[in-house]
């Protein structure tokens, strides 16, 4: 299998290092030399357990770590730009424009004295600085594309009128009114029940095989990747432990922790 | 497929079992007579600017310290003007130095307090010092100081009474700030692209407002009583005008002799707003309260 041009790659992460420094400077890192690349209009997924860094390279990619959190070494190339020499202003050219991200805590990551309308309108006005009507046609049409009912009517709504898999719905359509070239999803479906879970990753399927939207998918569940990504990276403990198609990695891990993992998450067809 | 007819059914029948979530919570009765009141006395303000029954300065207009009677509602004081104007008169005095030093307090504490509150490092440091620095004088003692030294035009009695609750506002939005900037609202607010500034302003602000709006209540209250205390000190805007803190000392001498008009009637408007601000006040702290649940 050839490796892919560079130019088909949208997010090329080399060697990116970094760590949490202590108020007392003491430095615990929590990203060691991670190397991965994502194909443009590809559904990359990114799988760890918990504290194997995940959450920490996608906000990286933002820019949005707390200032705690020194990079040591690496760079991550967006499209052939390094977001790393950037600094906040121009990455903020980047955030919720070309790259999107959605998180785990749907409500959380909602503000709670805006309805949910303005927050999606807030956000297509400030990248693309349209009327307010306009803005509230395109929120209403993503709404209804990411198939939240009633569209209109529960624009007007508070976040805490959204149950959880709605509310995770109005954060895609958030993620995705400015047409991001990159979409981030940080555990979208965890803490959701089956049939919503089910529901979500339809959308952003969808999305992903329809729209060719590039989406980088970090989630534990092995069984979510199995159905839907295309390529696999597996982390443990800030390192990357593997990465390939999604065929090779479930059917043919290399690594002795993938091999493990898949094991473990009693996925059919795996020889222990 | 259209689903509107079935949703608007399923919303009919929330509605009428009462689980309608969406409903707003109805007022309390504190809060009704409370936002009663202060509309009365606003309505009073702004009506009194054009028209009183009598000129509000005008002597001898009845007898002297004449007891209350139907010309006269609340009677006249020692230089014979009729009180019911002069009180009438006073509420635009009172009332409007109330909403200037409330709104001073409110708009000058929040953003200071949310401004360190977001940024922290030396200035929030000097903040606390001067805010410490503040509290830590009596104060009522520090506003008689203070307008003994700048003077007693309307002006600068705001900025003093203005100065004393400052701190509670700085701290609550200080701490609210502080709280809720690592929420992920606020990170989610960066990731669409905004400045700090605009995170700060346009999200973290407005989910503060609520302490800081029931604090206003509960000190406009406090400030309608220092400002009648100020005036009754001598201490107030220009004595002579109509206040009612002033009112209640012209008619101090008097009251021995048993003329409790002159005293009772401004002093009365004093406990009314005062109370009524308070009963707002409460009622906004018991739904901060009930929210934080």
């Amino acid at each position: 299998m050839t490796a892919p041009e560079p130019s088909d790659l949208i997010l090329d992460v080399k060697g990116y290092s970094g760590g949490f420094v202590s108020p007392a400077g003491r430095m615990k890192p929590v990203l060691d030399n991670v190397t991965f690349a994502a194909e443009r209009g590809k559904l990359t997924a990114l799988v760890g357990e918990t504290g194997s860094g995940k959450t920490a390279m996608a906000l990286s990619v933002l820019g949005l770590l707390p200032t705690s959190f020194r990079r040591t070494a690496g760079a991550i190339i967006y499209d052939g730009t390094d977001l790393l020499q950037q600094d906040e202003r121009g990455l903020r050219r980047f955030r919720g424009a070309q790259i999107s991200m959605v998180f785990q805590d749907a409500r959380g990551a909602l503000n709670p004295v805006f309805t949910v309308g303005k927050q999606i309108m807030d956000v297509c006005r400030l990248h693309r600085g349209v009327s307010k009507k306009e803005a509230a046609r395109m929120t209403e049409r993503m709404l209804d594309r990411v198939r939240v009912p009633e569209a209109r009517r529960r624009m007007q709504q508070y976040p805490h009128e959204f149950s959880g898999g709605m509310a995770q719905r109005a954060q895609l359509a958030m993620a995705l009114i400015c047409q991001p070239s990159l979409l981030l999803l940080d555990e979208p479906t965890t803490g959701l029940d089956v049939t919503i879970q089910a529901d979500i990753l339809d959308i952003i399927v969808d999305l992903n095989k329809n729209e060719g939207m590039s989406t980088l998918l970090i989630t534990h569940d092995l069984g979510v990747v199995a159905e839907t990504c295309d390529q696999v990276i597996v982390m443990q403990d800030g390192k990357v432990q593997e990465t390939g198609t999604c065929e090779q990695v479930m059917n043919k891990p290399v690594s002795v922790y993938a091999r493990q993992l898949i094991a473990d998450s009693r996925l059919e067809a795996v020889p222990r | 497929m259209s689903t509107v007819p079935v949703f608007a059914r399923h919303r009919a029948r929330l509605v009428a079992n009462g689980e309608d979530l969406s409903a707003k919570a109805p007022w309390p009765l504190s809060l009704k007579i409370g936002v009663g009141v202060v509309g009365l006395f606003a309505v009073v303000a702004v009506v009194s600017s054009f028209w009183t029954p009598y000129p509000p300065m005008q002597p001898a207009t009845g007898a002297f310290l004449a007891p209350p009677s139907w010309a006269h509602p609340f009677g006249t004081d020692a230089v014979g003007a009729d009180i019911f104007s002069r009180a009438f008169a006073a509420t635009h005095t009172d009332v409007g130095i109330t909403v200037a030093v409330v709104a001073l307090a409110l708009f000058t504490g929040t953003v200071w307090g949310s401004l360190v509150g977001f940024y922290g490092g030396w200035a929030d440091a000097l903040t606390m010092r001067v805010l410490q620095t503040v509290q830590a004088f009596p104060a009522l003692l520090l506003a008689m100081l203070v307008i003994s030294a700048l003077g007693r035009a309307v002006l600068d009695v705001i900025l003093v009474v203005a100065l004393i609750p400052l701190p509670d506002y700085v701290r609550l939005a200080r701490a609210e700030i502080m709280t809720k900037k690592n929420w992920q609202f606020a990170e989610a607010a960066r990731m669409i692209g905004r400045r700090p500034a605009g995170v700060l302003f346009r999200h973290l602000v407005p989910n503060s407002m609520r302490p800081l709006l029931a604090n206003a209540g509960i000190n406009a209250s406090w400030v309608v009583a220092t400002v009648g205390g100020l005036g009754f000190l001598g201490l107030g805007i220009q004595p002579g005008s109509a206040e009612w803190g002033s009112m209640i000392a012209g008619g101090e001498s008097d009251i021995v002799s048993g003329v409790w008009w002159p005293c009772f009637f401004p002093g009365l408007a004093i406990f009314l707003l005062a109370y009524a601000f308070h009963l707002i006040g409460d009622a906004l702290t018991d739904a901060d309260i009930n929210r934080r649940r």
